[in-house]
């Protein structure tokens, strides 16, 4: 009987001097693991244009219906992707998506990606629909916000060569 | 489920919110005095329409709805259900991919086990046990988040195979957290063994000779303390349980002791395979193609979920949506075993009970329609959505 | 305010009983156990060791409504489930918040049928959502933070 409490404390007395395993968020935030897959980005090109162009890929693999496209047509002289066609309208509902990352898998040109952001509370349901320049990447520099005016004949694929198409 | 002595004896309702476990369900245990006489089960308080909406989402997306069934075994749910398209569609997914799957598996049976233990423990009043093992269970929720990307729910699996693929610093990094676990595996057997409230608590409790489990038709864990040695990945093995194969595990004293001891005993085992798979992992490619429509067909698939034997039932008629997908998952059947092994005991024992068996309410609601041939309608979705408004308004 | 302009930080505090009364309701709120489904999995999570919630004062999950004055409806609620959490809500005493934990609480998630209650805030008024399936530990005690703002925002004349 007394064997049994004093093990017991035996173990209680050993994890006083243990180091504690809390992490104090939020004034210590442990970075998460590289494939986590958290709050969405729609990426962008090294000189600023978006990857997505509109197709809508994304919308119709979600399993939730989380995502809102609409499509329009580049110009030259306000270009937001290369090829002919850009997302107008892209809105993602935070509180449908179940993060599964099949709109990462289903997109063409690697447009949206799930990041690292895992912060998301929201006051009332309408704050929760984050519009497309809520998830766009920010630009490095200012000469590479979109839309941009380009040269014509340059940006007429819309998706990008790939190097292992198989990848 | 009911087993019930009627005239007048006393009923005490627990549930569907209450202290002894995280999810909904509504328990009467018929009492007299303190002694149990009778149990009646009521379930049905989380039930999604899986099955319904699983038959409007195509294929692949239906590997992300049908994981959810279930929080704590969800890889397994997903791995059923691939594995059983796969036989629809002809198609055999590359060794890599089921050694993937089978490592993911068992990472998820270890971190169900240590979840149960904890959960058990907290049953029992033993909290210390409970902040422990979760605290350990952290280990193997990192090694799945740095291999998968998420704690619960990892979608790993895609029809053909897995989409993440494992390299050397990763290996690295689940020996260490291997190593880790097993001493402290270790360390809870030991308290398990001989620790004597715990042992008061749980020696003869809920016991049940192995032909009352045959007969209760108890599965997974539970039944394999009563010596019933029924495990499907050593009777019919699947992905990747043929290259690397699991011992049976079984306990003969059919008591609460005996779930405790065999669940952590299977994690010990759990390692062992790790390791294996670890030391020699396939190469290859990850995945293979799978057609947009798969083939006509019906096909059963059977996997060993953490709580037991999980069935898929998956019937196609050649389109791009399944037509028919039954799920029957193991908790549904170690239920009947409560309400006979619960008789006779006190009722504070019953939470300990309950806990015993690892009740995973989220697996258990599936509808049973009852087939009466004169009556029968069909419903649309907009039919079944306004009758659900209205019958608990 | 005088006191603080004339003599500077002295390490005494001069305030509001507002100000008070709202920022020890937020360090000492005691969460009700209502874990449903897999969020209650990261719930739990959440108030074991790594991730501790007791550091904001919510060591204990009363089980009892009448004991409690969080509800963190974690999880899906079926239209079966639906009564018994408003009877449990309507138990509790004033004042009282709710967070709606993960995408099932908050707006039906993927479940998008005839099963399932679309938003807990049909049933009962939510104070804060939180978006993941499940959300992270951290998620969710950075949700419960953001009920600490909110709360702390609260007025004299508009308390119940």
């Amino acid at each position: 009987m007394f064997r049994g409490i004093l093990e017991g404390m035996r173990q209680t007395l050993r994890s006083f001097f243990e180091k504690p395993v809390t992490i104090q968020y939020p004034e210590q935030k442990r970075p998460v693991r590289a494939r986590f897959k958290g709050r969405h980005v729609l990426k962008r090109y090294e000189n600023g244009l978006e990857k997505c162009i509109g197709c809508a890929l994304c919308a119709a693999a979600c399993p939730a219906d989380a995502i809102f496209v609409e499509a329009a047509e580049n110009t030259d002289e306000r270009r937001f992707s290369p090829g002919e066609r850009y997302a107008s309208t892209y809105e993602i509902n935070m509180l449908r998506c179940i993060y599964c990352g099949f709109c990462e898998d289903a997109c063409p040109t690697e447009a949206i990606v799930l990041g690292d952001n895992y912060e998301l509370s929201f006051m009332d349901r309408a704050a929760s629909i984050y519009t497309k320049d809520m998830l766009l990447e920010p630009v490095p520099a200012v000469d590479k916000l979109t839309p941009q005016s380009t040269p014509p004949g340059v940006f007429t694929r819309s998706v990008p060569e790939m190097k292992d198409p198989e990848d | 489920m009911e087993k019930q002595d009627s005239n007048g004896k006393f009923i005490v309702p627990i549930g569907p919110q209450h202290p002894a476990l995280k999810e909904p369900g509504h328990f009467e245990f018929a009492v007299e005095g303190e002694i149990v006489t009778g149990a009646a089960v009521r379930l049905g308080y989380v039930h999604r329409g899986i099955e319904k909406g699983a038959e409007a989402r195509n294929w692949t997306q239906n590997i992300y709805l049908l994981e959810r069934v279930c929080g704590i075994c969800s890889h397994i749910h997903a791995t059923a259900y691939t594995l059983g398209v796969e036989k629809l569609a002809n198609v055999v997914a590359p060794p890599r991919a089921q050694a993937i799957r089978t490592l993911v598996a068992e990472l998820e049976r270890i971190h169900s086990h240590l979840l149960w233990l904890g959960v058990a423990a907290h049953e029992g009043g033993f909290d210390t046990l409970f902040m422990f093992s979760w605290r350990d269970r952290e280990t193997v929720m990192d090694l799945l988040e740095m291999i998968t990307g998420n704690r619960v729910h990892y979608s790993t699996n895609i029809l053909g195979g897995v989409k993440i693929d494992l390299d050397d610093e990763k290996i690295t990094a689940i020996r260490k957290g291997l190593d880790f676990l097993e001493e402290r595996t270790h360390h809870y057997l030991k308290v398990i063994n001989t620790d004597e409230t715990f042992l008061g608590r749980t020696r003869d409790v809920g016991t049940m000779s192995r032909q009352q489990a045959e007969e209760l038709g108890a599965v997974g864990p539970t039944a394999r303390a009563s010596g019933v040695p029924r495990d499907l990945r050593v009777e019919a093995p699947y992905a990747g349980y043929h290259e690397f194969p699991v011992r049976l595990i079984t306990a003969t004293e059919g008591d609460l002791h005996a779930r405790f001891v065999v669940r952590m005993n299977e994690c010990l085992d759990c390692y062992r395979v790790i390791r294996e798979i670890l030391d020699r992992l396939p190469g290859g490619e990850l995945a293979t193609r799978v057609p947009r429509r798969i083939p006509e067909g019906e096909t059963i698939s059977r996997v060993e979920a953490p709580r037991g034997e999980l069935v898929y039932f998956i019937k196609s008629t050649g389109g791009d949506k399944p037509d028919r997908i039954k799920v029957r998952t193991p908790s549904l059947c170690n239920w009947g075993t409560v309400t006979s092994v619960a008789v006779g005991h006190k009722l504070a024992d019953m939470p300990m009970l309950l806990a015993g068996i690892d009740p995973c309410f989220s697996c258990n609601d599936r509808m049973v329609r009852v087939n009466r041939p004169d009556q029968s309608q069909t419903w649309s979705w907009e039919n079944l959505r306004q009758y659900g408004i209205e019958y608990y308004r | 305010m005088g006191i603080e302009q004339k003599t500077g930080n002295m390490g005494v505090v001069t305030t509001t009983l507002e100000q008070v009364v709202n920022w020890s309701r937020t360090n000492s709120m005691w969460p009700m156990l209502f874990g449903l489904a897999c969020c209650a999995i990261e719930m739990m999570a959440a108030q074991a060791s790594n991730y501790d919630m007791s550091r904001f004062g919510m060591e204990l999950m009363r089980a009892s409504p009448r004991q409690s004055d969080l509800m963190i409806v974690a999880g899906r609620v079926s239209r079966k489930m639906a009564p018994v959490l408003r009877q449990l809500y309507d138990q509790m005493p004033d004042p009282k918040w709710v967070i709606a934990m993960g995408d099932c609480a908050s707006c039906g998630g993927v479940f998008n049928n005839y099963a399932i209650v679309q938003g807990v805030d049909e049933i009962v008024p939510v104070d804060v959502y939180v978006a993941g399936c499940p959300p992270r530990p951290e998620g969710l005690i950075h949700g419960i933070m953001t009920l600490h703002e909110k709360v702390k925002q609260e007025q004299l004349t508009k308390w119940k």
